[in-house]
């Protein structure tokens, strides 16, 4: 049962996770509020953005700002699911051999997925029970991820020979998706000043703890949302179904695959953990048009003649969101 | 106080409901007020006859229709989440009220009930958030309007259909004074005269005492209703004749026959006596001859002319001698006599005989025959064959749809009914206008010539448009003078009098139809 204290506790330290993060993530504020999402959410984030604009320095600095277990997992073409997930080693003790499971990296609270569509499809699918079950199969053997976990997964849309898209399957279990975007002058010029001047940048302290963050879970999901916005949602992902009745006519003509439930999901579950960071104590709609872009962009597969035609996702999206009506 | 959610929850749906059913009446009831102005309008526009409670229909349906529409919107039950968003959105409550609701259905114990409830408490004006729609205040505005253009409509006399006895719903829907009227009206002279029915007094004088213009005289305050009503006030030949049957009439005729022909014996047996009396003796009438000739007088069917000369011989004036009147009596039946034939010669019933003709119209009665015989090859329009002042006997069958065509068609009878017309005024042609000459109309002119146009008969007492130029010019026969009228001339000569055309459409669809289509 949560109860006044743990509301107001978990504000205080999202609040306090926020600010630490700011300390050393210049701008990228969408993007730091997208991975604190998700770790309220209980999801996975992707982030796309081209090199060199501090993907991993953000994760990085969340994992330290959590003061929870992190691993960095840097994919390249030969990587195997077994480098990821761990593997059976022989193992000889007093004369005695035995296997014994090595962990992966993907045993970790927080696990950094650097430039995950360099995989192979195969190693990328590693991933899979880890972001959804939480689990890890090696074997015969299953083992239980630790909470709070969570996949930071980044990908670079440029260079793309040699890469591996992520089949709909595995990009289907992040919660949500954000584009890192290129510093403005000023945020560029404040991120010369840190990393050029003085010590560089030094990562927080932690400032919260597993268990804060699970209280804050508890909290998220305990905040109301309206039965006319949890429709509102349900209609938004309908529409982006070219079959559905609610589509608008741009998704019929570019849209081969509509956004899966888990898109509900993450929406809803989403727009609660937003309102949750706003200090609001229910899902207003405002909430639910900050995460609709994030939850619903990389969850849409358009069909040859949008993608022919290079149809920008976030205008079809722009479409549902003005064509979907607010009250049935 | 508290606050009460529930009853909150209560009144917002209620108003919901409220709004939802006016909504729906709105549109139900726009789209039949339209619908009822549009009838009204054609109604009007068309000089539709219609009952007289059909205006009030036209305006009082889309009411009733609006209020079942009403209950209809109010009986349906809104779905509160999305009410409740929509109070959220319209008062910027960020959903407020709605996740309230969300909350108290799953029992009310999180923790961010509370809170929620005292953001919602005194921010709650949920009024303002159900306004009245635009679409209500139009659809009401149009209605309005449509209504009150209509009930304006409604409230200008309509073309009532006349009532009569062979309309059941018109007649039946008629008030009694109405009827009553109408059966005043149905008793009119010159057709309960030609009858030998009881005389009543001339419509005509009612219109006229009532401040109705005649036609063709000057007067822009005669409107078209007015000229309608004239109209419609005039006893209708189916109201004169309803109660009279063919039968009836057949034997009315047969009186009238028989009372000719037993006053011509008595005249002829006079008439031997005097012939065979010594010369020198002054001529007298014999207590036997004035007991039958008294026995004459007040015999049903006798025209009043001949009643005049009886009274005469009865009582003979010092200027003219018995034999005199005898001998002009004589004439005067041999004349009806004459009528009668060519009458017999037409279909339907015979008319009463007219006898009176006088005298001094002899020359143009004669040149009216020739100009009928003539004109009749013709049917030209130029040519105007003067208005018939009795219509062909016996067509009361050929157009039994036609109300003005059925009008006064008694007192139109035939050539011989001018022979009421000192009592009845019944010489203007029209029977149920009669009185016009003795009381110098301006709008008329009485013609007593007597004409003998085509197949149609005698035609005597003819009214043209005073101001009307009449020509006499030859015909392609040398010998037959036809008069010529010019219609449009005619026509505007009546135009300029100020007349509305609507009225002089009527007037002269009026004597279209009395005169079976003739001039």
């Amino acid at each position: 049962m949560i109860t006044e204290r743990d509301l107001e506790a978990a504000q205080e330290v999202f609040h306090r996770l926020a600010s630490s993060i700011e300390q050393v993530i210049v701008g990228h504020t969408e993007i730091v509020r997208a991975a604190l999402i998700a770790l309220l959410c209980k999801g996975n984030l992707i982030l796309e953005g081209v090199p060199g604009l501090g993907k991993t320095l953000l994760v990085r600095t969340l994992a330290a700002s959590l003061g929870l277990h992190f691993s960095r997992i840097q994919f390249t073409p030969d990587l195997m699911p077994a480098d990821i997930v761990g593997t059976d080693l022989i193992t000889e003790e007093s004369g005695h051999r035995e296997f014994s499971f090595s962990r992966g990296p993907v045993f970790a609270n927080i696990v950094l997925a650097d430039e995950i569509n360099r995989a192979t499809p195969k190693t990328q699918s590693a991933l899979l029970e880890a972001m959804e079950e939480r689990t890890v199969t090696v074997g015969s053997n299953t083992y239980t991820l630790e909470e709070p976990y969570i996949v930071l997964a980044t990908q670079n849309p440029i260079e793309m020979e040699g890469t591996y898209p992520l089949p709909e399957a595995q990009i289907d279990r992040f919660l949500l998706k954000a584009n890192v975007r290129f510093p403005s002058l000023d945020e560029l010029i404040s991120i010369i000043v840190r990393n050029t001047e003085g010590t560089g940048i030094r990562l927080p302290e932690p400032a919260a703890t597993a268990e804060d963050i699970l209280t804050a879970r508890a909290v998220v999901r305990e905040i109301p949302i309206a039965e006319g916005l949890r429709e509102y949602i349900a209609r938004l992902v309908l529409a982006t179904h070219p079959e559905s009745e609610h589509a608008p006519a741009r998704i019929r003509e570019y849209v081969e695959y509509g956004a899966s439930p888990r898109a509900a999901l993450a929406l809803t579950m989403g727009s609660k953990a937003n309102a949750f960071l706003a200090g609001e104590v229910n899902v207003r709609r405002e909430d639910i048009r900050d995460l609709f872009h994030g939850a619903l962009a990389h969850r849409l597969v358009l069909n040859f003649k949008g993608e022919a035609e290079g149809i920008p996702v976030d205008e079809l999206l722009d479409s549902i969101w003005e064509h979907v009506p607010t009250h049935s | 106080m508290p606050f009460d959610f529930s009853r909150l929850l209560q009144s917002i749906a209620q108003r919901a409901r409220w709004l939802h059913g006016l909504s729906v009446a709105s549109i139900v009831l726009a789209a039949a007020s339209i619908a009822a102005l549009a009838a009204m309008i054609v109604v009007r526009a068309l000089h539709i006859p219609v009952p007289f409670w059909t205006p009030i229909t036209l305006v009082f349906l889309p009411a009733l229709l609006g209020f079942a529409a009403y209950l209809f919107g109010r009986s349906a039950q809104p779905r509160l989440p999305d009410l409740l968003l929509l109070v959220d959105d319209r008062l910027g409550l960020k959903a407020r009220f709605s996740s309230l609701y969300e909350l108290r259905q799953r029992g009310g114990t999180s923790i961010f009930y509370c809170r929620i409830e005292d953001d919602v408490r005194n921010a709650v004006d949920w009024q303002r958030a159900l306004p009245l729609g635009r679409r209500t205040i139009l659809g009401g505005s149009t209605s309005a309007c449509c209504i009150a253009a209509a009930l304006s409509l409604a409230l200008l006399p309509l073309p009532v259909r006349i009532a009569t006895p062979s309309d059941p719903i018109g007649y039946a829907s008629a008030t009694a004074p109405e009827r009553e009227f109408d059966t005043a009206r149905s008793l009119e002279p010159s057709a309960r005269e030609a009858a030998g029915l009881p005389a009543a007094q001339p419509t005509i004088e009612l219109d006229r005492s009532a401040g109705t213009q005649i036609p063709g005289t000057p007067n822009t305050d005669h409107s078209l209703e007015d000229v309608m009503r004239d109209l419609s006030g005039m006893p209708t030949d189916e109201s004169v004749i309803a109660p009279l049957s063919r039968d009836e009439i057949e034997r009315l005729a047969a009186k009238q026959r028989e009372a000719r022909r037993a006053l011509g014996e008595l005249l002829d047996s006079i008439q031997d006596r005097l012939s065979g009396a010594p010369p020198g003796q002054q001529p007298y009438l014999t207590d036997h001859e004035r007991e039958a000739l008294q026995r004459e007088l007040d015999r049903e069917g006798l025209a009043p002319e001949m009643q005049q000369g009886i009274n005469e011989l009865l009582n003979p004036p010092q200027s003219r001698t018995v034999e005199e009147i005898v001998e002009q009596l004589v004439d005067q039946l041999a004349d009806g006599e004459e009528s009668e034939g060519s009458d017999a010669d037409g279909e339907g019933p015979a008319a009463p005989q007219t006898t009176a003709v006088a005298p001094s119209t002899q020359d143009i009665e004669e040149l009216l025959e020739a100009l009928g015989q003539s004109s009749s090859e013709e049917d030209g329009t130029d040519t105007i064959e003067l208005p018939a002042g009795a219509g062909e006997p016996g067509d009361a069958s050929q157009s039994p749809d036609s109300e003005l065509s059925q009008m006064d068609r008694p007192g139109l009878a035939g050539p011989g009914e001018e022979e009421n017309s000192d009592q009845t005024g019944g010489t203007d042609g029209v029977g149920g206008m009669p009185g016009l000459e003795e009381q110098q109309d301006p709008g008329f002119i009485r013609e007593q010539e007597q004409a003998n146009v085509a197949t149609h008969g005698h035609f005597v007492d003819e009214f043209i448009t005073e101001g009307v130029p009449i020509e006499s010019t030859s015909a392609d026969d040398s010998d037959r003078l036809s008069l010529q009228v010019s219609y449009d001339r005619m026509l505007s000569i009546l135009r300029e009098r100020g007349l509305p055309d609507g009225a002089i459409d009527i007037v002269r669809d009026y004597f279209n139809a009395i005169t079976e289509g003739g001039t």
